[in-house]
């Protein structure tokens, strides 16, 4: 009986000219954006390495030179782009891509995409995830808008009614034929997949393996949602047309307006510093509490000499058998890192904020909530890069007390005048980025997996009473 | 049943039907917040604007406070040798504002506003560290009058009117309808004309009190003109969708075959055109790549900071009249301005080659962007508001440019180590950045308003027809 | 009712209703029905709009639970065994509803694997077209340039596909034209020679003399009377039947519905 009704129902879709052209039209622009998304990504990769070995290459041979001078100079980190970002880059255009180790600083991730993008980009980015978020629920809201209310309107439901078919078959055939034809869009994902594997990701995300499964599941829940909304709706309202212009309506404001909407308030109500203001403010905390001729500045360096001379048991910094400048620069770096820590920590709370405000608009729109899953486990969204800046801020600080620890062992009374070479700079090491596991992804978003979930039970609940009810108002028609 | 009872059944049933108040309403208050977190978002723009401007005319005032002390002999030259050291020198560089950048944020939320200029930077760290905002935010762009007119706009139309001759005619209430002494034409248009009507009231009136709220009463002259512009731009972006409506009416195709027909278009125009014209854009004039960029500034800056003793004699063999001698100042401070001045020379033929392509990239898409007029309309809006990537890049370039100036004018004072005078310094230029003109911005559309009218009067007299004809046919049977 | 008493005591009813009754929401539809049809025969239910013939109709299909009493079709509780009960049925409205994409063969397959007949070969289906007097090439056509006719056609066939033992037919003849009037009657003549049980709701007593074996007389929920065609003439048929359309007018029933 089921097999009959996807018989009828594919034998339908396929004689109907308006679904294999939004079918055929999604299928190009999903080949096209995976096209577009993997040289984008393939670049990135290669631009990366290149950079990579640039700046050791410059490290290296840069020449004799002051530690300190040198740590001003210092090295980038660069944010790896995850192979899963063919699929799904997420946030990574509107996140920098490389940030500056830099001595007596915490810099932000510089060099955004989207800096040197064009101004519509913003409207829409051609990207495999994109079209499936945008494009398979569309199709999926075509394939089922008429699901039921059409055969009502055709008095086609009382002749199934009478055929002795429940409800549940009715509607479990209607979907399984509706996810067929969305089912076809497939191609351009392994097409996606397939470029995916063929990139140049020297970092690889741990369990890739799993995170496609989760992709993928998330994509066939959300997918599953929306069509039963379709049909749930379908069998709710009168006629097939009002149906279309509710799921129409609803579509659109869950991939286009709600998003924006979200954001926005997310961000009014939990605005990031401007940069200025938070610059001016980190700095005076970090660097004008310690070297600034504030009285509280002169007694934080008249103690650190206090406690050094005490530690050697000398009286005259000269009597020291270390560096003097450089064992006060390094308790400056000491001294600015937690300052650091509380002001990016105000920052990265604020932007978090922002995305749990964000999640909770994602009970009006699933989209919200598959965009989230889906850009965590490609590796592209905001704990992905918290995770990545978060290390090669660790790195930075490891990497400058090195620099400093050169000029305290060797600086003798030269100080700012001692001089390493390339031997010193040659011996120095890589920082070397190891992505989150994906456990550690997945206790971010579990809220929007149960969401999901939510959204599809609460669809495949609408669907499933719905029918029964159309099938109980037809019975009294 | 005369037009005039339409019309007013039409004003009543506005009111009184559930659906379309609720429409209306949601329409209404999408508008008027839009218009208001633009306010917000142009106030933080001022205030930012004029809190860093203020920080460096402070931190200016001191450092010109501390040379007035020298050369009226308050201070001695011995006591303050960093007085009028050439090298410190600073400017604000700001851009302003667009005036309507409440109304369409554009790229001014992703572009650097302010510059500090400092001689201790080369040209490409003029922008440094601005990147605060969230990317959450960045990502899903901003929920402005620009984006809730190109997008929701057109999407209440349809679901409003999309009906509204099918209705009738799928009730069998149409042969009614005509037998009264009224036509088809006249019957469509009275009601488009208050559906339309009443979006077009919402529009002005969210218009209305952003030109007030986002003004705060001081700029509000200065505003008006672009409004105009802007206003322009808005109602022939209107107009083509009234027409466009008109004419997916007027083939009388069934209820739910118009509404799938200009869902489709809305899509096609909102999501699918702008995506693959950025995506042609980006991919046909690509940008050089940003990492390579910043490996290269770099590696210049590495070797000018190898070769400094070269690069100074290089400098003294062009400038004979200079001399190193008597020099009071440390040493690192001519070698920072020698390596900036080396870096600079090497990064402004890349930096021309970055704005090459995006201006590559402006004259593609304003060719093609009459293939979707959201491209074509989102262009002409921050035009009009000033907000447009073209006015940003000018921005940059002209604050490298200035930086250069400002270079040239001290590398004397610098190379030799000797102060500014007051006199000197204040004959340095200033930054000065023109904001858009009413003339340029009106000028910059006239050709998308243009088009834009040209193609909804072309749909316009189509749909005449085409009613006129529907008529015939009807009265004919 | 004395005649229904009579007619059901030999073989066992193919379609039966015990004291049926229906309201909705506390106005009756139906009053203590109590008809029955056996195999090859066939039953008219005349009767106004709203004198409880479709209502009948819907309870035997089991779209609606009765309020009291109890429906059978084969022996076995319509309320009791809903699929089952439905697998012996077949019902043909007034307007048969197919699907305007699909063509007549297409239909029939479809409606025929919904009544779990889903083994036949097209040339099976083919055979139940030709005998429900359509041709291959109309069946290989898109049903949605049929005729009325031609889609009761397809849902006679698609009865004789689902090998139903019980016909119920309602308003099958209106909006017919007079030939394809008569090619049903023929149809309904040999499927009631072939052994079913026919229900048929109708307002045409012309019809429902040709074809009936008994005609039921509904009237504000109830059958009022029951007629022997064989026994009158159509003249006394008509005079009796309107006689209840009149006394109807005169004194109201009490509030029937649906």
């Amino acid at each position: 009986m089921i097999k009959a009704i996807i018989w009828k129902e594919l034998l339908q879709y396929r004689r109907d000219g308006r679904i294999l052209a939004v079918l055929l039209i999604t299928l190009a622009l999903g080949f096209a954006a995976t096209l577009n998304s993997w040289s984008t990504v393939e670049t990135q990769q290669r631009e990366r390495q290149a950079a990579v070995a640039s700046d050791r290459a410059t490290w290296d041979n840069q020449g004799k030179k002051n530690p300190h001078s040198a740590a001003h100079f210092s090295r980038y980190a660069f944010q790896p782009t995850s192979s899963l970002s063919v699929f799904d880059p997420g946030l990574k255009d509107y996140m920098g891509s490389a940030i500056w180790l830099e001595a007596h600083y915490r810099d932000p991730a510089t060099l955004r995409s989207v800096e040197d993008a064009v101004e519509i980009q913003r409207f829409a980015r051609l990207t495999p995830a994109w079209i499936l978020q945008v494009f398979a629920p569309l199709l999926a809201i075509l394939l089922a808008f008429a699901g039921i209310a059409a055969e009502r309107e055709r008095g086609t439901l009382r002749q199934i009614m009478s055929s002795g078919v429940p409800p549940q078959h009715l509607f479990v055939g209607k979907a399984i034929a509706a996810l067929c034809i969305v089912g076809l869009l497939a191609p351009s994902v392994i097409a996606a997949v397939a470029l995916a594997a063929n990139t140049h990701d020297e970092v690889g995300l741990p369990g890739t393996g799993g995170r496609l499964a989760g992709i993928v599941l998330s994509y066939i829940l959300y997918i599953g949602a929306f069509t039963f909304a379709a049909i749930g709706i379908s069998a709710r309202v009168a006629k097939s047309k009002t149906a279309l212009v509710v799921l129409v309506g609803f579509w659109a404001a869950s991939v286009v307006f709600v998003p924006r909407l979200a954001s926005d308030v997310g961000s009014a109500l939990s605005p990031a510093p401007s940069a200025a203001d938070f610059q001016a403010r980190m700095s005076d905390d970090a660097s004008g509490a310690f070297w600034g001729g504030s009285e509280e500045a002169q007694q934080r360096r008249a103690d650190v000499e206090a406690n050094v001379l005490k530690q050697y048991g000398v009286d005259k910094i000269e009597d020291l058998p270390i560096n003097y400048d450089g064992y006060l620069l390094q308790e400056s770096e000491e001294f600015a890192n937690g300052v650091f820590d509380r002001y990016y920590d105000e920052l990265w709370g604020t932007y978090e904020a922002q995305s749990d405000i964000v999640r909770l608009f994602s009970i009006v729109s699933p989209t919200l909530a598959l965009s989230n899953i889906s850009s965590a486990l490609a590796g592209s969204d905001l704990f992905a890069h918290r995770h990545f800046a978060d290390s090669a801020e660790l790195f930075r600080r490891d990497f400058v007390k090195l620099l400093n620890e050169e000029m305290i062992q060797k600086g003798g009374q030269d100080g700012y005048g001692y001089m390493a070479d390339n031997d010193f700079w040659q011996t120095n090491p890589d920082f070397t980025y190891t992505p989150p596991p994906l456990g550690a992804v997945m206790s971010n978003i579990w809220v929007d997996i149960l969401v999901l979930l939510g959204w599809t039970f609460a669809a495949l609940l609408l669907a499933f009473r719905g029918v029964r009810f159309s099938f109980k108002q037809e019975a009294v028609a | 049943m005369s037009v005039q009872a339409i019309t007013s059944q039409e004003k009543k049933a506005l009111k009184t039907e559930p659906m379309q108040l609720v429409l209306l309403v949601t329409f209404l208050i999408a508008s008027l917040y839009a218009v208001l977190q633009g306010t917000f978002f142009r106030q933080a723009q001022m205030e930012a604007i004029t809190s860093f401007t203020a920080a460096q005319e402070e931190s200016i005032g001191a450092w010109r406070d501390r040379l007035i002390a020298v050369e009226n002999g308050t201070t001695a030259p011995t006591e303050d040798r960093w007085a009028g050291l050439a090298m410190d020198v600073t400017f604000p560089a700001t851009i302003s504002p667009g005036p309507l950048s409440d109304l369409a944020h554009g790229v001014s939320d992703v572009k650097p506003a302010a510059s500090r200029v400092s001689l201790w930077r080369s040209v490409d760290r003029l922008f440094g560290n601005y990147q605060f905002q969230s990317p959450i935010d960045t990502a899903a762009g901003a929920f402005d009058l620009a984006f809730v007119i190109i997008f929701i706009m057109p999407l209440l139309m349809i679901a409003l009117s999309y009906d509204a001759l099918s209705e009738d005619r799928e009730l069998g209430r149409l042969g009614l309808l005509l037998s009264q002494p009224i036509s088809i034409r006249q019957l469509v248009a009275a009601r488009l004309k208050v559906r339309f009507g009443a979006v077009a009231v919402i529009v002005l009136i969210a218009c209305l009190v952003g030109l007030i709220a986002g003004s705060a009463g001081q700029d509000i002259g200065a505003r008006l003109p672009f409004m105009g512009i802007w206003l322009l731009v808005a109602a022939a972006y209107f107009a083509l969708w009234a027409a466009l409506i008109a004419w997916a009416i007027s083939l009388n195709l069934k209820g739910e075959t118009t509404a799938l027909l200009l869902a489709g278009i809305w899509i096609v125009n909102g999501l699918v055109g702008p995506a693959s014209l950025s995506a042609a854009a980006e991919g046909l004039y690509p940008t050089p790549s940003r990492l390579a960029f910043l490996s290269e500034a770099r590696e210049a800056s590495a070797a000018a900071y190898k070769s400094q003793a070269d690069i100074m004699q290089g400098m003294l063999l062009d400038h004979p009249d200079l001399t190193a001698e008597n020099y009071s100042i440390p040493e690192y401070i001519r070698t920072a301005f020698l390596v900036n001045k080396t870096v600079d020379d090497s990064v402004v033929p890349i930096l021309a080659k970055f704005d090459a392509v995006q201006a590559e990239r402006r004259s593609f898409l304003s060719k093609l962007q009459f293939a979707a007029p959201s491209v074509l309309t989102l262009q002409a809006f921050n035009l009009a508001a000033g907000t447009d990537l073209e006015r940003h890049i000018a921005f940059e370039k002209s604050v490298r440019d200035y930086k250069q100036s400002v270079a040239e004018a001290v590398e004397g004072n610098v190379i030799v180590g000797e102060r500014l005078s007051l006199a000197q310094y204040d004959a340095l230029p200033r930054f000065y950045h023109q904001g858009p003109t009413v003339s340029g911005a009106l000028g910059s559309i006239f050709i998308p308003v243009l088009f834009l009218l040209a193609l909804s009067t072309l749909l316009g007299t189509i749909a005449h027809a085409n009613l006129g004809n529907l008529q015939n046919r009807i009265r004919e049977n | 009712m004395s005649l229904t008493d009579e007619f059901t005591s030999g073989q066992q009813a193919m379609l039966q209703t015990t004291n049926l009754r229906k309201t909705f929401d506390g106005v009756v539809a139906l009053e203590g029905l109590n008809i029955s049809v056996k195999p090859g025969e066939t039953l008219c239910l005349l009767g106004a709009n709203g004198a409880g013939k479709t209502t009948t109709i819907n309870l035997l299909l089991g779209f609606l639970e009765p309020t009291s009493g109890e429906a059978f079709v084969n022996g076995r509780n319509v309320a009791e065994e809903p699929v089952e009960t439905k697998r012996d049925l077949a019902y043909i409205p007034e307007q048969v509803a197919l699907y305007p994409s699909l063509s007549g063969l297409e239909n029939l397959k479809y409606f025929a694997a919904l009544a779990g007949q889903d083994s036949y070969s097209d040339a099976d289906l083919y055979a139940f077209i030709e005998r429900s007097g359509l041709s291959k090439e109309q069946a290989d056509r898109s049903v949605s340039a049929y005729s009325k006719g031609m889609r009761q056609k397809i849902g006679v066939a698609t009865a004789l596909a689902k090998q139903a033992k019980a016909f119920l037919l309602d308003e099958p003849l209106s909006g017919l034209d007079p030939s394809a009037a008569n090619e049903f009657a023929r149809l309904a003549g040999e499927l009631r020679a072939s052994g079913a049980a026919i229900l048929m709701a109708t307002h045409d007593i012309f019809r429902a003399t040709e074809l009936a074996s008994r005609i039921g007389i509904m009237k504000a929920g109830q059958l009022v009377e029951e007629l022997d065609p064989q026994a009158l003439h159509g003249k006394e048929i008509e005079a009796i039947y309107l006689n209840h359309m009149r006394t109807d007018h005169a004194a109201p029933a009490k509030g029937a519905a649906a």
